[in-house]
């Protein structure tokens, strides 16, 4: 929270408090504050989007929609906070799909900046009834920022039943807390629908990626330790519980937590189970060999 | 008396009416009337014996639009692309006889006859007609020489759906009896064959986008002049075509062949514009293609699809090098695309899908491309012509053998220095990083090892399909990102690279640089030159890399596909 200043500390908060429109009014003063200050900056927001709706690029490099904004670097933070805010002004008229694209690649410049500021945005699209993709980019970025508040917000949207559950759930998954891994192991210990199941499943893989914990180095061994067990005992149970595609999901994301005591636990579960989960943990166990030697 | 000249005067007992079809049963490329083979096999359609028609979708004569669109034989060069039928002569024929030749109701439309009426060699010979033909008494008796074009490929496995075979039936009639004698003769319409990586190639070509391709031109040419080639450039503005540096995904080539003098295949390439409506830079398949012995088609659904449109990009359809395991052999290799079947949200077009699942002589088989965030299997895959014993291999995407040398990097000390040094990255700033800090990426790692375990279960989808051992699929190091939720490669993706007779150029990886060398451009050589390839190296960085694409993506080939499909036995 430090390094959340003024207006947008008072926006988080107010919507925290959930109420949305309230936090639009000193949205607007910080907007007008930041075109006064950076015109350049929202001039070259502006001719993107103009380029974006003349010439929409080919859809399977739109992606490239979000390099674009990102190129434009932090100086474009609040036009680019302007423009995917819910009926944003300049989206006005523009073909829905365009709009969508642009709103996408935005917020997904917007979380590569990790920047606090951007929150009270981020949670209004979560609030709102935003595209899901759209919606996802937002959770993403707040569990790329990962504080408790972020958390929180997410962990309220990834409840059961919620409009932007699958998009919270992803936003989980870059969050690499035990708060975080804790929250998605309960979700998937209530044996979601499938979809959600994958869904959960492909987000734990990231949160408990053993690579990733390396990568933060030993001053995170501890918690990795514990999210590690505590998402392990959760996907093994999951793994056995699903239909295939759900399964590979929880298999993958298993492997990546390279747990020490896999191939333990892999062999207790086999002596508890029937004839058919002592295949499917066969599978599971060539599974994790295969990992191991490639 | 009376009865003697009765009995001189009674006219002979008219002749059994006699009705002989002739094709090229036998594949030789001619018509032998008196070849047992060509006779016996008329009827029928097998790996051994049937006459083959092909689409005659290229342009001979220049004219801007297929020669099968029109109803005349469009110049010399056009009969080389028509089947050969002849009603055999039958001397024998008296006035009372006439004759009818039909083509089955579901092929009349798929087809068109011509009447050839003087010399063979000669177009203005040739007039189209109808089905019903009818023959005159004249007509059998001389014999009646007939030639097929067909007037597109078979497109749909569906029920009901024309199966490219088309029956002939000729009907010949004692008119004062109405004795008849009936004769059929099958053609197969040849299918359209996608290249597989391991044919020899004889073209190269890019989107000509000047500033923005030099450097992967650049990259490319020693490759080329190596093996008596240039690359040629697609110049799309010239066209009236948009921009598009993805030369691999807006076409296609492909190939379609009949028995030609002595059974050696004879045909014309095919080029395929992409089941994307949108994406105008496909129609160098009709504007710059399409010509002499150079076909162009287009399917797509109606509407198009929309729901997985990355998928019919053709990057995402590759072509599996023949092979046989156990008893069942593919001599003309395998279609493979990524997609998830059954899931209408991650297929290709759907119509496009089932044309060339139609063709058969390729039987198709998917992988799930699902975690990639452009979906196309030459993100993670390419297929290479080797010197091992199965003559070719796979050489497959390994984020984990990049991080192991880059950790191998570091463990010796050269954790400081830093790798894509001179390049920006997609927020116009300095992409160099060094090894620690890259290696103490979470974002980066986890995205690595979740694109290994994607790639991990694909590969073995398709090792245990081939019956590959692990030996012959290859390791190519780079790290994955993973970007608006899916998969992309965070370094130079060096297996999504122009492989072409016995050489692979390879996206630049701009590796740390330690004593002078870039270790993975070294490892790259280390590793596959013991496999027989030549290894070259293009900068994409700018134009492909940074835009989810590599040098494959830039790129696109025509190959040598004069195999007698026919063989087969599909």
């Amino acid at each position: 929270m430090s390094e959340r200043t003024g207006l947008w500390a008072t926006a988080l908060v107010v919507m925290m408090a959930g109420s949305a429109q309230a936090a639009r009014v000193p949205l607007r003063v910080e907007l007008a504050r930041a075109r006064a200050a950076h015109p350049e900056a929202f001039a070259a927001v502006d001719a993107l989007r103009a380029s974006v709706i003349a010439a929409p690029p080919p859809r399977d490099r739109r992606v490239q929609v979000a390099r674009a904004f990102r190129a434009l670097g932090r100086p474009a933070l609040e036009p680019m906070l302007a423009l995917v805010e819910p009926d944003a002004p300049a989206l006005r008229g523009a073909p829905a799909e365009t709009a969508r694209v642009l709103r996408e690649g935005a917020l997904e410049a917007i979380g590569a900046l990790a920047d606090p500021r951007a929150v009270p945005t981020l949670a209004r699209i979560l609030d709102e009834n935003a595209p899901p993709p759209v919606a996802r980019s937002a959770a993403e970025a707040l569990g790329t920022l990962c504080g408790d508040d972020e958390m929180a917000l997410l962990g309220r949207h990834a409840a059961q039943g919620q409009r932007h559950e699958l998009a919270a759930i992803a936003g989980l998954g870059q969050c690499r807390r035990l708060r975080a891994a804790t929250l998605l192991a309960q979700r998937l210990d209530a044996r979601p629908d499938d979809r959600m199941a994958r869904a959960i499943a492909e987000a734990m893989g990231l949160l408990g990626s053993s690579w990733a914990w390396q990568a933060a180095g030993p001053a995170h061994a501890a918690e990795a330790n514990e999210v590690g067990e505590r998402l392990a005992e959760s996907l093994l149970h999951a793994y056995l519980s699903y239909p295939d595609d759900v399964a590979r999901a929880c298999a993958r994301a298993l492997v990546m937590l390279e747990r020490p005591s896999t191939a333990e636990r892999i062999a207790a579960a086999r002596a508890a189970a029937d004839g058919n989960g002592q295949r499917a943990l066969d599978r599971l166990a060539q599974r994790w060999a295969r990992s191991r030697t490639r | 008396m009376l009865l003697v000249v009765g009995a001189c005067s009674e006219a002979p007992p008219p002749p059994k009416p006699v009705a002989d079809l002739v094709v090229d049963a036998n594949r030789n490329g001619l018509l032998d009337p008196d070849d047992p083979a060509e006779r016996a096999g008329k009827a029928s359609w097998d790996s051994q014996h049937g006459a083959i028609f092909v689409a005659n979708l290229d342009d001979d004569d220049k004219k801007g639009s297929a020669d099968a669109d029109d109803e005349v034989v469009n110049g010399a060069a056009d009969l080389l692309d028509l089947s050969p039928i002849a009603v055999r002569p039958w001397p024998q024929a008296t006035s009372s006889f006439t004759g009818t030749l039909t083509v089955d109701p579901a092929s009349v439309s798929q087809v068109r006859l011509f009447r050839v009426d003087g010399p063979a060699g000669d177009p203005a010979s040739y007039t189209a007609v109808q089905s019903p033909l009818a023959l005159t008494a004249l007509d059998l008796k001389k014999g009646v020489t007939l030639a097929l074009e067909g007037r597109d490929f078979v497109t749909s496995t569906a029920q009901g759906a024309w199966t490219g075979l088309v029956d002939f039936e000729l009907t010949v009639t004692n008119t004062v009896n109405h004795e008849t004698a009936t004769d059929h003769a099958i053609l197969r319409v040849a299918p359209l064959i996608l290249q597989y990586n391991t044919a020899p190639t004889q073209a190269v070509f890019y989107s000509q986008l000047y500033d923005d391709t030099r450097p992967l031109v650049d990259g490319i040419q020693p490759a080329c002049s190596a093996d008596s080639m240039s690359p040629t450039g697609l110049d799309l503005n010239a066209l009236n075509l948009d921009y598009d540096q993805w030369a691999q995904d807006y076409f296609d080539v492909g190939y379609t062949s009949k028995p030609g003098p002595g059974g050696k295949p004879v045909g014309m390439k095919v080029a395929i514009r992409s089941a994307q409506d949108d994406r105008t830079a496909g129609e160098v398949a009709q504007k710059y293609f399409r010509g002499p012995d150079f076909a162009a088609v287009y399917k797509h659904g109606v509407p198009l699809d929309s729901q997985s449109y990355s998928l019919n990009s053709f990057g995402n359809w590759d072509v599996i090098p023949p092979y046989t395991k156990g008893d069942v052999s593919y001599p003309l290799g395998r279609n493979l695309w990524g997609a998830v079947p059954g899931n209408p949200d991650y297929s290709p077009d759907a119509v496009y899908a089932d044309f060339i699942r139609a063709q058969k002589v390729q039987p198709a088989f998917n992988i799930d491309t699902s975690w990639l965030l452009v979906g196309h299997v030459d993100e993670f895959t390419s297929w290479v012509k080797t010197i091992t014993p199965r003559g070719w291999g796979l050489l497959a995407s390994s984020p984990k053998l990049a991080r192991q040398m880059l950790m191998d990097l570091q463990a010796k000390g050269y954790g400081s220095t830093q790798m894509f040094v001179g390049k920006t990255d997609d927020m116009n700033q300095p992409a160099a990083i060094s090894i620690d800090a890259l290696l103490a990426d979470p974002k980066i790692m986890a995205a690595s090892q979740a694109a290994q375990m994607a790639i991990d279960d694909d590969i073995a989808a398709l090792t245990d399909e081939i019956g590959l051992d692990p030996s012959e699929v290859t390791p190519m190091p780079f790290l994955w990102e993973r970007v608006d939720g899916a998969l992309i490669a965070y370094q130079p993706g060096t297996v999504n690279l122009l492989y072409f007779d016995g050489r692979v150029v390879i996206p630049d990886p701009f590796g740390p640089i330690i004593d002078g060398q870039d270790p993975f451009k070294t490892d790259l050589h280390q590793r596959l030159e013991p496999l027989g390839l030549q290894v070259y190296f293009a900068d994409d960085w700018d134009e492909f890399h940074i835009a989810e694409g590599e040098v494959h993506c830039g790129t696109n080939v025509s190959r040598d596909m004069s195999a007698a499909w026919w063989e087969s036995g599909r």
